[in-house]
């Protein structure tokens, strides 16, 4: 997998600007960082042209939630095409390209009145492009529904160096196959992906957040239920393990007197709000900030809703997991990993059976990340053999050698 | 004498499961585009999953197009036949086949009536939210073929959004069961770009489908207005001051009047230039809340009046005047154009004075419905068919319309889809690029490419049609140019009383 600079075309080389692991359990690779759209294209259709194969990533955070390339020649960053291609705020939009940090973002977002969804951990170090390629909603999937939900259009570049688009930046519209729907949480395995127009939401002009502690699992998700089934339109909602204690923790944000309003439906099952307005976003922010997936090990089980304490009862969670959140709406749990990896990858058929999918973020392990999928992967062969026959987008990182 | 691979299909699907009959076949000629007309050799109406693999092995085999059909309520052509090819209708796929309370998911089988998916979750204080105004006829396949939105998207979202998994069966008769509702894809998200490929991946049999808790009140206001742009000024006032309401819909003095005559009549004012309706949900403090905020913006826009449905029959009325807005309007003229285009939320009152301006230079009759608050426009006019000179300026004025939104910023579709309507006006959208990215895509699902044959996608852009695909021992192209140009010569003309 090592390469020297002097293989690359003179397009690429111009723009390598260091060097990266594609992988933590690969060989360092040089690192192209083009600084313009046309820049990405010409490394793409060198890449293409001199049979290479690379890595895309954004800042290459979250690098190690795939498996290692089975051959790579770069990794390809676009940490350098940042910035904004259109904010309409009296419409709701926003174009933005990939390098661009989810801070950024949501600082943009905030000055035109906005929210912009995934709330994701660590914002400066993220990119909304990495987010895409992975497809990673954030804590605020509890009222704003997955990521993908909310992409309105984006532009790539396909293996060739083909620019392509689709959809547009209108909230409603259903001309042409949404194929951002395919881009998004495709791994960087089919396309880069270079801008993405998204859809806002009224920023809060007030905030609650709740914090409380229970004896045990099973009270803290009765209690999440609870309020869940109130008629609250929770930001987040979640189950926090910490300390050896499970704690449920909520966010409501709104208008001053629907937020008034709501903490008065919650206050019996939670208690007090124990932070309001600033202070709420900032624990909500801390909180966010310190989740199982900022560990270098951690592992994420999503099943329905009705199976959370079912999966949690198999897999021992309540007793075994020093850090864990768990939202129980979404059915999600992402906790961190002590022990191998191995071990709970053996679990997998039993969670498979349950409907419950497993996704490891184990680097040091030979563990598979990702479930294996059915009939369905020939299909998605096929799709990867359609936009990037030659292998330019690294084989071997994604689903079933994808 | 019959066929093999035909009376090979009348075995599997008995005598109920197949249409042969010339005078039977009549109904599936056409979609909500009744002067498009393709005569399918054979129609198919299977009862399940199975069926329809297997059917499909055959047809893979025999090389014959295929074109799945809904309720046949689209305004798109979508569902249009190819001459000499089957349509499998889902019409007989019609079962709920489970309805979970708790997780809050219903699986379907796609021939579902889009209503009766609501109805049957009402008893669990739970509702299907994307709600087509055709939601009384259009099937829930025939929804997720156009990813179809309705007035309440505005807050919820089109059905991709409520789109939890799918049971598909591919061009080769291969079950795909995507079913398992999961929080992500597990791979490529399969389900996600299924939704809105109008026919051409496959036919979705199964659905998941997302189930939402009844909202504990709803408002519904109608607020009366002596200009239709003052309408629309609103509506932009509403979006920038960021309120909430799950619909916001605006109607126009003709329509109104056509309601207002009609079995749908729901009080609208007959005077008024343009009413805006808004249905406000949610908890009692967040609707009393939002409705405080939209009150005195729609009035400072000079909204003469401002009415709250006393009664869950005034606002059922209030709604169904809306919903019955295309119906009402076959006593304008007998046919309508029922245009479907989508601005940005800024340029509302911009683009409604272009069609109007369009509409009076061509001495065409226009009556504008549409759902406001997302920027999807319906101008809709009426016009008689047998006029060939009002034809060609009703087209003229299609078109013009289309280019403008482009201009503003807009697209072809918010909610109809491409299909064979708006096939050409791609190219003005998308570069070829994009359109062959597309091809691309299609190729994965349906490498024959017989799946809704010539739809979507322009012949130019991606020689879609050049490798037309010719059943053995038949003339008949799968859709070759001329039927491709056959389209353009009828696109867009609709009869009226059919709106998806």
């Amino acid at each position: 997998m090592s390469s020297s600079l002097t293989r690359f075309a003179p397009e690429l080389d111009a723009r390598v600007v260091g060097r990266l692991r594609p992988h933590p359990r690969s060989a360092e690779l040089p690192l192209v960082a083009p600084r313009t759209r046309d820049e990405l294209v010409e490394c793409l259709r060198a890449a293409h042209r001199d049979g290479l194969a690379l890595v895309p990533c954004g800042r290459g955070s979250k690098l190690a939630w795939t498996q290692p390339p089975e051959r790579a020649d770069f990794v390809l960053s676009v940490r350098e095409l940042s910035g904004f291609t259109a904010h309409e705020p009296d419409d709701g939009t926003i174009s933005v390209l990939a390098g661009t940090t989810l801070a950024d973002l949501r600082a943009k977002a905030r000055v035109g009145g906005h929210w912009c969804t995934p709330d994701l951990p660590q914002p400066t170090r993220a990119t909304i492009g990495g987010a895409l390629a992975l497809g990673r909603s954030g804590s605020d999937r509890t009222r704003y529904a997955p990521l993908r939900n909310h992409v309105l259009g984006m532009s790539v570049v396909l293996a060739d160096g083909t620019v392509a688009k689709s959809g547009g930046k209108l909230v409603k519209n259903v001309t042409g196959y949404d194929l951002h729907r395919l881009y998004t949480g495709s791994h960087g395995t089919l396309a880069v992906i270079v801008e993405a127009a998204l859809r806002l939401f009224p920023a809060p002009e007030s905030e609650a957040w709740f914090e409380r502690e229970f004896a045990s699992f099973t009270d803290a998700l009765a209690a999440a239920r609870a309020v869940a089934d109130l008629p609250v339109r929770w930001l987040a909602l979640s189950l926090v393990r910490a300390r050896g204690r499970w704690r449920a923790c909520g966010r409501l944000a709104g208008k001053h007197a629907v937020v008034e309003h709501e903490v008065g439906l919650v206050r019996a099952t939670l208690g007090e709000p124990t932070a309001r307005d600033g202070a709420a976003a900032e624990r909500a922010d801390a909180l966010r900030d310190a989740a199982p997936s900022t560990q270098t090990s951690f592992a994420r089980i999503a099943c329905r809703p009705s199976r959370v304490a079912e999966v949690v009862r198999m897999l021992d969670l309540e007793h075994t997991v020093a850090d864990a959140t768990i939202e129980p709406t979404i059915a999600s749990l992402e906790f961190a990993l002590a022990g191998d990896a191995r071990a709970l990858a053996a679990h997998r058929e039993l969670l498979a059976k349950r409907g419950a999918s497993l996704h490891l973020v184990a680097p040091d392990s030979d563990a598979v990340p990702f479930d294996a999928p059915g009939p369905e992967l020939a299909l998605m062969h096929r799709l990867k053999q359609r936009l990037d026959p030659q292998g330019v987008f690294a084989r071997g990182r994604f689903v079933g050698g994808l | 004498m019959e066929a093999p691979w035909i009376a090979e299909l009348r075995a599997l699907l008995g005598p109920r499961g197949i249409i042969d009959d010339p005078t039977q076949l009549f109904p599936y000629e056409a979609d909500g585009i009744v002067l498009l007309r393709r005569r399918p050799e054979l129609v198919l109406l299977p009862r399940t999953t199975e069926q329809v693999s297997r059917a499909l092995k055959i047809l893979h085999r025999e090389r014959v197009p295929v074109v799945a059909r809904g309720a046949g309520t689209g305004l798109s052509g979508g569902a249009t036949p190819v001459e000499g090819g089957v349509v499998v209708s889902l019409a007989r796929m019609r079962d709920v086949l489970e309805l979970d309370a708790v997780d809050r998911t219903a699986r379907v089988q796609a021939g579902l009536v889009n209503i009766d998916l609501s109805l049957a979750s009402s008893k669990h204080q739970l509702f299907y939210a994307p709600d087509p105004s055709s939601q009384q006829a259009c099937t829930l396949g025939g929804n997720i073929a156009e990813n179809s939105g309705g007035p309440h998207c505005f807050r919820y979202g089109n059905t991709t959004q409520h789109v939890l998994g799918l049971v598909i069966v591919l061009e080769d008769g291969t079950v795909l069961d995507l079913s398992e509702p999961r929080v992500d894809p597990l791979g490529y998200d399969l389900v996600g770009l299924f939704v809105g490929s109008e026919g051409m991946f496959g036919i979705a049999t199964e659905l998941v489908l997302k189930l939402l808790p009844k909202p504990a009140t709803t408002e519904t206001m109608l607020a009366i207005f002596e200009s239709l742009d003052a309408a629309c000024d609103a509506t932009s006032d509403l979006i920038r001051a960021r309120h909430e309401p799950s619909a916001i819909e605006i109607l126009d003095k003709l329509t109104i009047q056509a309601v207002e005559a009609s079995v749908y009549a729901a009080g609208y004012p007959k005077t008024a230039e343009a009413v805006l309706l808004l249905d406000i949900e949610g908890s009692e403090v967040e609707v009393a809340n939002t409705v405080a905020g939209i009150e005195p913006l729609v009035r400072a826009r000079g909204a003469i009046e401002v009415r709250t449905a006393k009664t869950d029959l005034e606002r059922k009325q209030l709604w169904a005047g809306r919903k019955g807005a295309f119906g009402a309007m076959g006593r304008i003229a007998p046919d309508l154009y029922v245009a479907d285009v989508c601005v940005p939320r800024t340029k509302l009152r911009e683009l409604v004075a272009h069609t109007t301006r369009i509409a009076r230079e061509k001495n065409l009759k226009l009556a504008t419905v549409f759902h406001a608050g997302d920027g999807n426009l319906h101008p809709n006019i009426a016009y008689d068919r047998r006029d060939a000179d009002e034809v060609r300026r009703v087209l003229e004025a299609g078109d013009e319309i289309m280019h403008l939104c482009i201009e503003a910023g807009g697209s072809l579709s918010g909610e109809h889809g491409v299909g064979l309507e708006k096939m050409k006006a791609m190219e003005w959208l998308f570069t070829r690029e994009d359109l062959a990215t597309m091809c691309r895509v299609r190729e994965a699902w349906d490498p024959d490419r017989r799946m809704n044959p010539g739809k979507l996608i322009p012949i130019r852009a991606c020689l879609e049609m050049k490798q037309a695909v010719v059943r053995p021992g038949s003339n008949e192209s799968t859709g070759d140019a001329e039927d491709a140009g056959n389209a353009e010569n009828v696109r867009s003309i609709t009869n009226a009383g059919s709106e998806r």
